[in-house]
């Protein structure tokens, strides 16, 4: 249960396992334009992540994990793309 | 100091400690290519330094060993010995330039020995061929990656960079690359960057792994392919060994996050946060007063004093952390001051030095150096036998001698062990006794390891057998009187024929309490500050007698005096004017007589023990500067 | 108000099913000379898909007559084994189903087994097996198995 929409924000939350790419990509194509709440994430699968880095939607929080916070978002969202 | 100077002898002597712990490794296996690379750069580093003093000939000898160590990466040969000791001769002899270069300057005939030292360097050998490097230049995507927005910034920090290309159908074979990139030790950062363009979402196949990922870690080669290693197809690595694309360190100050402060600013402050300590015992004694008057109102002084009570031991915490440096400059002159000692003595030594980056109090670490260089002093010229004599004792002739340092807990061990001759407690006896420093029949009742610590008398090692380099006139007295001043202990371990080991124990923070000396009965004693409500000298006719007991007028009231020299089994004072020190450590005000009132220090106190811990009154004891003994009292356990 | 992302219903034309519901049956081969092991296999799988079937087989022998007569579909095939080891075994299984989610397992990995491993396009997964440790094989088999079969 780690990917839901509230109020408009894709909250993304727990340990999202490949699985959940599929939901993420529905989510993000049904929603375009909204924000991402990622604080309450706490591992991502590289699936899930790609998509984030793709789309690069508004992220809203960032996540509290170090890692997700210190090295995958600035890797997400720079411009070395 | 020219702030460019402070930062270069900083900065410098941290490259010193570098390359030599590269030769150290080189000394192990010559052809370990990180120890190349790493040396390498420190050298690279440091003549680019060296050139913004007046140090032209350390400018020239390391141009030399650096185009030696180009050679030696490029052909992808190994150091030989000739080489290693020309390399060794160098780092050294930069090292005592910097020093000089901080006493003022270059000495006469710098130029000279620089001009000798580059010929060892460009005639010595290296032979040893390894395996070639395959890459003489970056490859491709070493390239990209160091341009990459992410990385190019933490470039200089980095040790290895990796390029992991999972295949397009991994997550299917249940790989999660992020995984195993948050899992890549040391990680300092990471770019994510499409294999082509980023599809649109309209196209992409969420279950294709369609991304490269780009990182750098701070971590060695190995550790990094061991992160990688179940996918050793998907993934490439490489050494940042030059450092012709790193930014210059020592004019890199944008990126540092350390902040360095004067360390007078950080004595002040800890002596300040001594006095808030103080202060707030004060909150106390109005709590008493304010007791008289409104209980609620105490109370809330008795909170508030809590309150600051926890904020000021927090901070003082902090300050100890702060005060904790490295104890790796303190230590790093130990391996050159070895090597000269042993090729002084004649005698063939491998000193090996582990753990030199623990942090201690700045305190400790300043004053270690002395003790342990007189230690080290002490194995190689007394500890080690000649070549000659360990060969005859079937030893082999090298002898080793290491320092050893870790934390256990809240203390720092330092160990300093020699395979050497070992001290006989036989021979110390009879030594003790001829210089007269114990009696033979007492000499005789000392276990033998009471015997070997008998060389820790004063008068014991600075008599004839004292040479060049252990004397000084110093002998193992003073390394027990520095331990003891630093609140630590010194323990022998020693094996007659088979070596020595000292061992050290030592606070790892220096926790210092502010004293107030006083002087009663003829002695010198230590009073804690925060014990003392106040000091003062009153007319000794004001002091009354009533009942059994004195009293006398302070501030309109009046409090009981005792004499200080009297509540320790001696006689009172007499004097015309009364010197008296206030306090309430046992819920009332008393007034302590004492003959004279002394300085404010701030004194690392050491529990009582040994035959002290017996008698009551004594709260602990502190070494002087002057190696003397102050007795702190213990003022509640007095008055009680 | 908050509601769960619906599943897709058709995006660039893969499979609109959702793969978390995992109501597609599936089953697994367990090679393990050790009974003991291929039971411990067998608890960490049940706890992952309680309903996918588990057919079990005590030598690579076994495992090949096994998949000759049965519908298997995924393969967990422990390295160590007496006859023949896993790789092997793992080889000759990708020669008869190319498409066969195939893990390994294992206790030590060595280098040379890992080449190895990859050459075959075979997971890893470390021995003792805990759920924890299959699952992102698991997960990915089952949107394999999806994929190809859609």
């Amino acid at each position: 249960m780690s990917i839901a929409i509230r109020d408009g924000v894709i909250m993304i939350a727990g340990h999202c396992p490949v699985e959940e790419a599929e939901m993420l990509l529905v989510a993000l194509l049904e929603n375009p334009g909204s924000g991402v709440d990622l604080s309450a994430a706490t591992r991502l699968h590289m699936a899930v992540a790609q998509l984030l880095a793709a789309a690069k939607p508004p992220v809203v929080a960032a996540p509290r994990d170090a890692f997700l916070r210190d090295m995958l978002l600035p890797a997400l969202f720079h411009l070395d793309q | 100091m020219d702030e460019l100077l402070e930062q270069f002898l900083l900065e410098g002597r941290d490259l010193i400690v570098e390359a030599h712990r590269a030769l150290d490794v080189l000394a192990l296996n010559p052809g370990d290519t990180a120890a190349v690379d790493s040396l390498f750069r420190a050298t690279h580093t440091l003549k680019g330094s060296v050139a913004l003093f007046d140090m032209a000939p350390a400018e020239t000898v390391l141009h030399a060993a650096e185009t030696r160590l180009v050679g030696v990466r490029r052909s992808g040969m190994s150091t030989d010995p000739e080489l290693h000791a020309a390399l060794v001769a160098t780092i050294d002899q930069v090292d005592r330039w910097i020093d000089a270069l901080e006493a003022g300057g270059l000495p006469d005939g710098a130029a000279g020995l620089g001009e000798q030292l580059s010929q060892a360097l460009s005639s010595a050998e290296a032979v040893v061929h390894l395996p070639k490097r395959e890459e003489e230049e970056d490859p491709a995507w070493l390239v990209q990656l160091r341009a990459r927005a992410m990385l190019r910034n933490r470039l200089a920090d980095a040790t290895t960079a990796f390029r992991y290309t999972p295949d397009s159908d991994c997550f299917f074979r249940g790989d999660d690359p992020l995984s195993l990139i948050a899992a890549v030790p040391e990680l300092i950062a990471v770019a994510i960057v499409p294999n082509t363009d980023w599809p649109s979402l309209e196209t992409i196949d969420p279950f294709r792994c369609i991304v490269s990922i780009d990182g750098l870690s701070g971590a060695g080669i190995e550790a990094v392919q061991a992160a990688f290693r179940l996918v050793p197809d998907q993934i490439v690595i490489a050494p940042l060994g030059s450092s012709a694309h790193a930014p210059q360190r020592l004019m890199d100050f944008g990126a540092e996050t350390t902040l360095r402060v004067d360390s007078n600013s950080l004595d002040r402050l800890a002596r300040q946060a001594g006095e808030l300590t103080v202060a707030r015992s004060g909150l106390k004694t109005l709590a008493a007063r304010a007791d008289a008057i409104d209980s609620s109102l105490a109370q809330d002084l008795r909170r508030a004093e809590a309150a600051i009570e926890q904020a000021s031991s927090a901070l003082s915490h902090s300050i100890s952390a702060i005060r904790r440096v490295s104890l790796a400059p303190t230590l790093r002159r130990m391996p050159r001051l070895a090597r000269e000692l042993a090729e002084s003595l004649g005698k063939d030594i491998g000193f090996s030095l582990v753990g030199d980056s623990v942090r201690a109090d700045k305190q400790i670490a300043d004053m270690l150096f002395e003790p342990l260089l007189h230690l080290l002093r002490n194995a190689i010229d007394h500890g080690v036998e000649t070549p000659e004599a360990r060969i005859a004792a079937g030893k082999s002739a090298k002898a080793q001698v290491a320092l050893q340092i870790a934390i256990e807990g809240d203390r720092l061990i330092a160990t300093m062990s020699d395979d050497g001759r070992g001290i006989d407690p036989t021979l110390v006896r009879a030594g003790a006794v001829e210089k007269a420093l114990i009696e033979a029949d007492a000499a005789l009742t000392l276990s033998d390891v009471q015997a070997q610590r008998l060389i820790f008398l004063p008068g014991f090692s600075t008599a004839a057998e004292v040479s060049t380099v252990s004397g000084r006139g110093v002998g193992m007295d003073a390394v027990l009187r520095a331990i003891e001043r630093l609140q630590g202990t010194i323990d022998i371990h020693s094996e007659p024929g088979a070596g020595t080991r000292f061992h050290i124990s030592l606070p790892v923070n220096a926790i210092t309490t502010r004293l107030l000396t006083v002087v009663s009965g003829g002695t010198t004693y230590g009073l804690r500050l925060d014990q003392i409500v106040e000091t003062t000298r009153i007319d000794a006719d004001a002091i009354t007698m009533v009942g059994q007991g004195q009293v006398c007028m302070i501030r309109d009231r009046v409090l009981p005096v005792m004499d200080l020299a009297q509540l320790l089994g001696q006689p009172g004072e007499t004097s015309d004017i009364a010197r008296l020190v206030v306090t309430e450590v046992t819920g009332e005000s008393v007034a302590l007589r004492v003959r004279a009132l002394g300085e404010r220090i701030d004194a690392m106190v050491r529990a009582r023990s040994g035959l002290l811990a017996s008698v009551p009154a004594v709260g602990g004891t502190s070494v002087l500067a002057d190696g003397s003994v102050l007795i702190v009292l213990d003022l509640p356990e007095l008055l009680a | 108000m908050e509601y769960r992302a619906e599943p897709p219903r058709s995006i660039a034309g893969w499979s609109t099913q959702r793969v978390s519901e995992s109501h597609v049956v599936r089953t697994v081969l367990i090679v393990d000379d050790s009974k003991l092991a291929r039971i411990v296999a067998g608890k960490a799988l049940a706890e992952l898909q309680p309903d996918w079937t588990k057919v079990e087989a005590g030598s690579a022998a076994e495992a090949l007559e096994k998949i000759g007569q049965l519908s298997i579909d995924i393969a967990l095939v422990d390295f160590n084994m007496t006859e023949k080891d896993g790789l092997e075994l793992a080889a000759e299984l990708r020669a008869l189903r190319p498409e066969m989610p195939i893990a390994i397992i294992t206790a030590n990995i060595q280098d040379e087994v890992i080449a190895r491993a990859r050459e075959v396009g075979a997971a890893f997964i470390a021995k003792p097996v805990t759920s924890e440790g299959l699952s992102g094989f698991v997960s990915g088999a089952a949107l394999k198995l999806r994929n190809t079969r859609s």
